[in-house]
C-alpha cells in the first residue's frame, strides 16, 4: 500500500514540467491555508484574498523552494506572510474596514460574550476572541492549537527561537483565556501578559 | 520567583518529558500564579481546539491554478521560461487612482472616503496577478479607471436595479453628460485594492464585451446573493458622448451573471 505522493514530488514534477502537480499542491493545501487566515484574520472576505494570494505567491516563488525544509513549513510561512500583508493594510487603512457587512458571519468588533459562569463557550466566541488578542500571539495560536503545527516548525515558519514560540503559545492561551471572559475574580493584575515578550 | 514560562505551554500540550513535567509539577505545587494559568491555557486551548474547520471556497485556487497553466502555455509556445514558473507572463496590475482616471480621459466623481483611490505602496501583497486570458481583453483599462468600491447594504432586485439606474441616468443628464454620482445613494464604506480587483475580473470573465467606460462599482447584494454591480456609459464611438448606461450584476463568488440593465442617458 502506499500513501499520496508527497509534496516535495509534486514541487519536482511541477518544476519538470507537469502542471496538473500544481493543482494536486493547490487542492491538498487549500483548506488548510483558507483555515489558518480565516483564525487569523477573522474575515471570511479577507480569507479568501489572502489564500488566493498565498498560492500566487507559492507560484511565483515555487522554483525557490530548497526542499530543505518541509513543504507544509514553506506554505506556511507563504500563508502567514500574506495574512500580515492584509493585517498591515488594516492598519494604514483602518477607514476601509467594513462594518456591519452582511457577508461576514465573524463580527469585526465588540467583545465576546463576558460572563462565563459556566466557563463553556462556542465557536463564534472563540473566533471573536482570538481577534482581541496580539497578532503575534494569535498566528502562533492558529498555527499550535488549531493547526498542530509542531514548535520547531512553526519557529521556522516565523523565524523566531523556538522558546520564542513557547512563549507565545503560554502568553496567548493565557490572552486568549481573559478575551473569552474565563478568568475568575481572584485575578491578580500584575500577572496579565502583555504584547511584550521574552525573546529568548 | 522565576516562573518555567517555556515549560508551561508544553505542560498543557502534554508534549514534556517526564524530568520536565516533574519539574514542572514540583513548580505548581508552591505557586498560585501559575497553577492558576495552565487552567486557563487549558481552557483556552480547549476552547481553539473545538473550532471546527471551515470548507475552503472552491475556486480559491483558481487564479493561481489559471496562472500556472499560463505560463506552461507560453512555455510551449517558445516564451523563454527563466527561473519562476511565472516568467514570460510578469505583468502585474494595481488599481490605479483618480489621477489615472483623469489621465485617461475619464470625469469620476466619487465621494466615497478619502482613502479610495489611493496607490498602496506596499509590497507584493498589494498586486494581483490575472491569467493572460484576463489581461489579453484588457483589464488594464477598468483597473486604471476604477478608483474604489463602495460598500452598500441594499439587496437589489430587478425592479430596485432598474430605479439605480434611471436614477442615475437622470443624474447624469443633469450633470451635463458627466456621470457625477455625488446624487447617488451614499456608501457606506469602500474595500481594499482586492475587492476591486476580483470585481475587475469579473467584468473580464463574464462580460468580455463590454467596451464602455466604467463608472462605479459596488458591492452589495442582488436577490440575497452577494453582488458585484458594475456601471458602465456606453457611446456611438468616433468621439460621440456617452448615450447610455449599463449595469451588470455579477455573483462575487464565481462571477456569474445575475442581472443586467440598460437606460438611455
Amino acid at each position: 500500500m502506499t500513501g499520496p505522493e508527497p509534496d516535495e514530488d509534486l514541487v519536482r514534477r511541477y518544476l519538470a514540467g507537469d502542471e496538473r502537480a500544481f493543482s494536486l499542491l493547490v487542492e491538498r493545501h487549500q483548506t488548510r491555508v483558507f483555515n489558518v487566515a480565516l483564525r487569523v484574520l477573522g474575515d471570511p472576505d479577507d480569507a479568501r484574498d489572502a489564500a488566493q494570494d498565498a498560492f500566487l505567491s507559492m507560484l511565483r516563488k515555487l522554483s525557490q523552494f530548497r526542499g530543505d525544509s518541509a513543504f507544509t513549513t514553506w506554505l506556511h510561512r507563504v500563508t502567514v506572510n500574506s495574512c500580515y500583508d492584509i493585517l498591515r493594510k488594516r492598519r494604514r487603512q483602518p477607514m476601509l474596514r467594513l462594518v456591519g457587512d452582511e457577508d461576514d458571519p465573524i463580527p469585526e468588533t465588540g467583545p465576546p460574550v463576558a460572563d462565563h459562569a459556566d466557563a463553556t463557550v462556542d465557536s463564534i466566541d472563540v473566533s471573536r476572541a482570538l481577534l482581541l488578542i496580539p497578532e503575534e500571539y494569535r498566528v502562533t495560536l492558529v498555527l499550535a492549537d488549531i493547526q498542530d503545527v509542531p514548535y520547531d516548525e512553526i519557529a521556522r515558519v516565523l523565524d523566531v527561537p523556538i522558546g520564542t514560540v513557547k512563549s507565545r503559545v503560554h502568553r496567548g492561551r493565557i490572552a486568549l483565556a481573559r478575551a473569552l471572559g474565563l478568568e475568575g475574580p481572584e485575578r491578580e493584575p500584575s500577572s496579565a501578559p502583555g504584547p511584550s515578550e521574552r525573546e529568548s | 520567583m522565576t516562573h518555567p514560562e517555556e515549560l508551561l505551554a508544553g505542560y498543557v500540550d502534554g508534549t514534556l518529558s517526564a524530568q520536565e513535567r516533574a519539574a514542572v509539577e514540583a513548580h505548581v505545587a508552591g505557586c498560585a500564579r501559575c497553577s492558576r494559568e495552565i487552567g486557563l491555557a487549558t481552557s483556552a486551548r480547549s476552547a481553539l481546539r473545538s473550532l471546527e474547520e471551515v470548507p475552503a471556497p472552491a475556486d480559491i485556487g483558481s487564479l493561481a491554478i489559471r496562472e500556472a497553466s499560463g505560463s506552461r502555455a507560453a512555455s510551449a509556445r517558445g516564451t523563454p521560461r527563466q527561473g519562476t514558473p511565472r516568467q514570460g507572463t510578469p505583468r502585474w496590475y494595481r488599481v490605479g487612482g483618480l489621477v489615472a482616471a483623469v489621465a485617461a480621459g475619464l470625469l469620476v466623481f466619487t465621494l466615497v472616503l478619502p482613502h479610495v483611490g489611493q496607490s498602496d505602496d506596499s509590497g507584493g501583497g498589494d498586486q494581483r496577478a490575472l491569467s493572460a486570458a484576463e489581461r489579453d481583453t484588457g483589464l488594464g483599462k477598468f483597473s486604471a479607471s476604477a478608483s474604489g468600491i463602495e460598500i452598500q447594504h441594499e439587496n437589489y432586485d430587478n425592479t430596485s436595479l432598474t430605479a439605480l439606474i434611471s436614477s442615475i441616468a437622470a443624474e447624469d443628464s443633469s450633470a451635463g453628460g458627466a456621470m457625477a454620482t455625488a446624487a447617488a445613494p451614499a456608501p457606506s464604506s469602500t474595500r481594499s485594492e482586492a475587492q476591486v480587483d476580483k470585481a475587475l475580473a469579473c467584468i473580464v470573465r463574464s462580460a468580455p464585451g463590454e467596451t464602455g467606460d466604467l463608472k462605479r462599482l459596488i458591492r452589495a447584494r442582488f436577490e440575497g446573493t452577494s453582488a458585484y454591480l458594475a456601471l458602465f456609459t456606453e457611446g456611438p464611438g468616433a468621439g460621440q458622448p456617452a448615450d447610455r448606461a449599463i449595469i451588470w450584476v455579477f455573483a462575487t463568488d464565481d462571477c456569474r451573471i445575475l442581472a443586467s440593465s440598460l437606460a438611455q442617458l
